[in-house]
């Protein structure tokens, strides 16, 4: 039952959005709700919205109702920033549109759109968008620019702040704002005079504090995604430029973000790339600092204990296994429009860190299948740990960033931190030209000692990234609730003060994805921790990071593979818990439909999963299991007397009996009871392009 | 014709082929697709060795999805048994006409046999034995799971290209048909396929693929006839 505010929200909002899309019961709240986070909140309702209309609706309704919002592209945020215990609004169907402009030089982009599908409307132009995360397969326009994500390329020079044209945006009162279009922003000047003199006040306020100002324009020199992009209030005179670059990186928490419009850059057409081995960490940051200057399109970091997590695979040189402790790996990739000038920015990257010994030779490549090796190695990483972790756990990806001349300092603390808090699987990698190192481990969070340490860790890797360091401690994941307790710790009061005023400005009543970047609550990122109970082997290891989604027939039906093992693992919770029978009896009436039925089982997710989950196979376990014996026996009845059956079929009975003779559950059941063949009623809908029977073969 | 008896090919015809005949959608004068796969194969200077007991063979792909896997376990090993015996264990190449149900051998089956999916049977055995006399226009082509499964999607684009000369490789996940799924539960087929007919130009009348139950939901959903590819190889070499 929805508590009465909800149940209005729901009554009116019923009047302008299909029903059906407004969703509240609790396997549809719990599938949805979920993130790639480790944090869990279930929503009270799930809005599939569908267009800009519906979204202004569903704003100007809660607002009325006093009802919090959250706004939701792909779920696959990692920190905390894509859930909510009140409404979410999924704006991912529908939300599909897009516009090349300005011959070619732009795109529009609806925030439905997944990332990689808009470099393929960019690819014929050899162009693409500039953000580009190692999610872009699955993550869209709205989480990419709200969360300013970022990958091993673009750097903080491509990102969605440097990249972004213009942006269209929803307001908490209802108000759109249009920047590419000019009467739009007329309007919007005239009619919001006090929220444009309060961004004024704010950029006036910095622009007066020299240490302030400079504060803020050396923390954004690397990648930072603690708390709002204040540099905006720095780079930018106009408000309303300033407006849209807050935008990027506001995690959802400032106003809804209806399309974007990017800049688009060039997708070089030739790649190649080397994995330079080191004797140590310094002497590869050593030459990290050194490659800040020469042609090179990414540099990626590995650790000797990434290294042994892909020593075993066929493609691996011999030595991976003898190399010392105390290597260290660069991953150096080059790319331009033509071979020659390609060589040439090798030859220029060799001469650039000669001065550094190598632990072997190198050499560029542009083979295939060494090319192919080399990135799985960096690639693989996640997948690597998040598949050995126990069952039981969750995979932490931290995301910190320090100025490149510490890099190598900052390498071994936090090697030593993992040490001391015995994270003995955690391996250290990253974009090291932007100073971005990810470390990735798996935590339990099933007890309180493992929380606890959780919470030690945490605390010393504060201290440790923005006491020592003056790094970022989150480089590209964005603050979340995992954060969140830790801005003002990184920022300083002054800087926390400005953001703090920011939520003021665009969200008064803070019902605007509240708790996400601004939360008072020192002990916010230990709450609300998701479970991560055994449901079954072939699920188990499952990351819930969303990557099969795009690839999944039935996602947007009913569920995507993640959502089906979300449901599985609740299940096994709550009939191992036995805490709530009647949640469990609630989520069991759709589960057949839901998980079961509507699955095609065709295991193309597996080809997206990190950790190769092929959902459905699971889903047909799921279906053995729900079976009873006697349609069973049916099944292997009909099996071995296969050819009479197609016989009779050929002869007399129309192709869907013998369809439904050999594949239909419902029809086993008919057959068991000692009915003959189904009735053409048992078929839900009749279709034309039904065949009919076919000639037997004629063998000779 | 070519009789060498050496070019001699196991011809599988899935269980869906052999039961379902044409639909609506087909022309009068087409032959059911067994029967235009054993001329296809005999144009081409194949012998053709069809599987004993052919009647009660099934992959087990249809017991397997619906979770009964004994049932499956049994007809794969059935199947398997008699290939090897048709092949002379493993000497000649098994055809099958169906990509799932090839997915479906190549996972269950131990790996004594040659099993060929239909693109590439014809892309390497058959059509280089043929000449494409008449190539056609537009095509629509959809890879379905199994073939984006074992990576053959270039494959099948290349194939098709040798037939028309303009060949609109559909984007979408699974039809959504999913063997009997479609039957069912249509609302999957049709959410699977709600972006299909905007991608099939005006011009073109005619589908292809490798999986007949498929073909069905890109008919229901296209408005167009959709059948094998074999269909398409044999008229433009005719
Ligand atoms: C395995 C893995 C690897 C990852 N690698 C990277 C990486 O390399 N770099 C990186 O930066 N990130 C990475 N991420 C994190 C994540 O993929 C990115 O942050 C991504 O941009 C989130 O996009 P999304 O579509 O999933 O958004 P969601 O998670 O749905 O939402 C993200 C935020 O955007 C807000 N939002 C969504 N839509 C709108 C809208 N229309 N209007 C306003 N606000 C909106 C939400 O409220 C939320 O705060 C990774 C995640 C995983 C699971
Ligand atoms: S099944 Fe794989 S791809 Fe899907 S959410 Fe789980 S780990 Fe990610």
């Amino acid at each position: 039952m929805l508590a009465p505010s909800y149940q209005k929200l729901k009554d009116n909002l019923s009047k302008f959005i299909d029903p059906k899309r407004i969703l509240d019961n609790p396997l549809q709240t719990l599938a949805y709700g979920t993130d790639a986070s480790f944090y869990r909140l279930i929503p009270e309702i799930v809005i599939l919205a569908h267009n800009e209309a519906e979204v202004i609706e569903i704003i100007k309704q809660a607002k009325k109702l006093n009802i919090a919002l959250t706004f939701r592209a792909a779920g696959t945020s990692l920190s905390g920033q894509a859930i909510t215990d009140s409404v979410l609004v999924v704006a991912t169907h529908g939300w599909k549109n897009f516009e090349l402009l300005d011959n070619n030089q732009k795109i529009k982009l609806e925030p439905g759109i997944v990332g990689s599908r808009a470099n393929t409307f960019l690819a014929p132009h050899g162009l693409k968008i500039g953000p580009d995360p190692a999610s872009i397969n699955a993550a869209m326009i709205g989480g990419i620019v709200a969360n300013n994500a970022s990958g091993m390329c673009c750097g903080t020079a491509q990102n969605s702040y440097q990249t972004i044209a213009d942006i269209r945006i929803v307001l908490n009162d209802g108000t759109v704002l249009d920047t590419s279009d000019a009467e739009s922003v007329a309007a919007f000047k005239n009619s919001h005079k006090a929220l444009i003199q309060e961004i004024e006040s704010l950029r006036n306020t910095i622009k007066n504090d020299e240490s302030l100002y400079h504060f803020i324009k050396n923390k954004f020199k690397i990648k930072n995604t603690t708390g709002y992009s204040i540099n905006a209030l720095v780079d930018y005179e106009d408000p309303i430029e300033i407006i849209k670059h807050l935008m990027v990186g506001s995690e959802g928490t400032l106003a809804f973000i209806s399309n974007v419009t990017f800049k688009t850059v060039i997708d070089e057409k030739f790649k190649s790339c080397s994995l330079l081995i080191f004797n140590t960490i310094q002497d590869a940051c050593n030459a990290t600092i050194l490659l800040k200057s020469a042609p090179v399109a990414a540099v990626e970091l590995l650790d000797r204990d990434s290294i042994r997590s892909v020593e075993n695979d066929p493609a691996a040189p011999d030595y991976f296994k003898t190399l010392p402790e105390s290597a260290c790996a660069l991953l150096v990739e080059c790319r331009d429009n033509t071979v020659e000038v390609l060589q040439q920015k090798q030859e220029a990257i060799r001469l650039q860190i000669q001065s550094i010994p190598t632990y072997t030779d190198y050499e560029f490549t542009s083979d295939p299948k060494q090319y192919y090796f080399n990135w799985k190695a960096r690639k693989g990483l996640l997948p690597t740990v998040g598949g050995l972790r126990k069952n039981g756990t969750t995979v932490i990806i931290e995301d910190v960033a320090f100025p490149l001349p510490q890099l190598a300092e900052a390498c071994l603390a936090l090697k030593d931190l993992f040490k001391k808090y015995e994270y003995h699987d955690a391996v250290l990698f990253g974009h090291a030209l932007e100073g971005n190192l990810h470390f990735v481990f798996s935590q339990d969070f099933s007890t309180q000692t493992e929380v606890d340490r959780y919470e030690k860790l945490m605390s010393e890797l504060a201290i440790l990234v923005v006491d020592r360091f003056n790094g970022s401690l989150k480089a590209e994941h964005g603050t979340g609730r995992n954060m969140a307790p830790f801005v003002e710790k990184e920022w300083g009061t002054a800087a926390y003060e400005i953001m703090k005023r920011i939520k003021t400005i665009f969200d008064p009543n803070n019902k605007i994805n509240p708790d996400v970047l601004i939360n008072p609550d020192p002990k916010a990122h230990l709450k609300n921790l998701k479970p991560m109970p055994e449901s079954h082997a072939i699920v188990d290891k499952c990351m819930e990071c969303g990557f099969c989604e795009p690839y999944c027939v039935s996602e947007g039906l009913t569920l995507s593979p993640r959502q089906r093992i979300v449901i599985a693992r609740e299940i096994s919770r709550l009939e191992e818990s036995n805490e709530n029978p009647t949640r469990l009896a609630a989520i069991r009436k759709d589960v057949t439909y839901q998980l079961d039925e509507t699955c095609a089982t065709d295991g193309l997710c597996a080809l997206a999963c990190p950790v190769n989950i092929d959902t459905g196979k699971f889903v047909k376990t799921w279906r053995a299991n729900e079976l009873n014996g006697s349609s069973k026996k049916v099944a292997e009845y009909i099996g071995s007397s296969m050819a009479g059956t197609t016989a009779v079929l050929r002869v007399g009975l129309k192709a869907v009996s013998f369809f439904h003779s050999i594949l239909g559950t419902r029809i086993m059941t008919t057959l068991s009871n000692g009915i003959h063949f189904i009735s053409f009623g048992k078929v839900p809908k009749w279709i034309p392009e039904m065949p009919k029977g076919a000639d037997k073969i004629k063998t000779l | 014709m070519n009789t060498n008896s050496e070019l001699k090919v196991v011809y599988f015809p899935s269980c869906i082929n052999r039961s379902m005949g044409k639909n609506s959608f087909q022309a009068a004068d087409d032959l059911q697709l067994t029967e235009l796969t054993h001329q296809l194969l005999v144009r081409a200077g194949f012998t053709i060795i069809y599987p004993e007991e052919m009647d009660a063979q099934c992959c087990g792909m249809p017991f397997s999805s619906k979770g009964f896997a004994k049932a499956n376990h049994s007809q794969s090993n059935a199947l398997e048994t008699a290939l090897l015996k048709a092949s002379e264990n493993g000497k000649y190449p098994v055809l099958y006409d169906m990509s799932p149900c090839f997915y479906h051998s190549k996972e269950e089956f131990s790996e004594n046999l040659k099993i060929v999916d239909p693109i590439e049977f014809m892309m390497d055995y058959v059509m280089p034995r043929l000449t494409v006399k008449n190539k056609k226009d537009t095509v629509a082509v959809f890879p379905v799971c199994s073939v984006k499964k074992i990576g053959k999607m270039d494959q099948l684009l290349a194939l098709s290209q040798l037939c028309a000369h303009q060949v609109t490789m559909i984007d979408s996940n699974c039809c959504g048909f999913a063997g009997d799924r479609g039957f069912l539960v249509p609302e999957l087929n049709e959410h699977g396929l709600k972006d299909l007919k905007a991608q099939i130009p005006e011009s073109c009348t005619e589908g292809y693929s490798t999986s007949r139950t498929c073909e069905i939901g890109f008919e229901r959903m296209s408005g167009i006839d959709f059948k094998s590819i074999f269909y398409l190889i044999e008229e433009v070499t005719r």
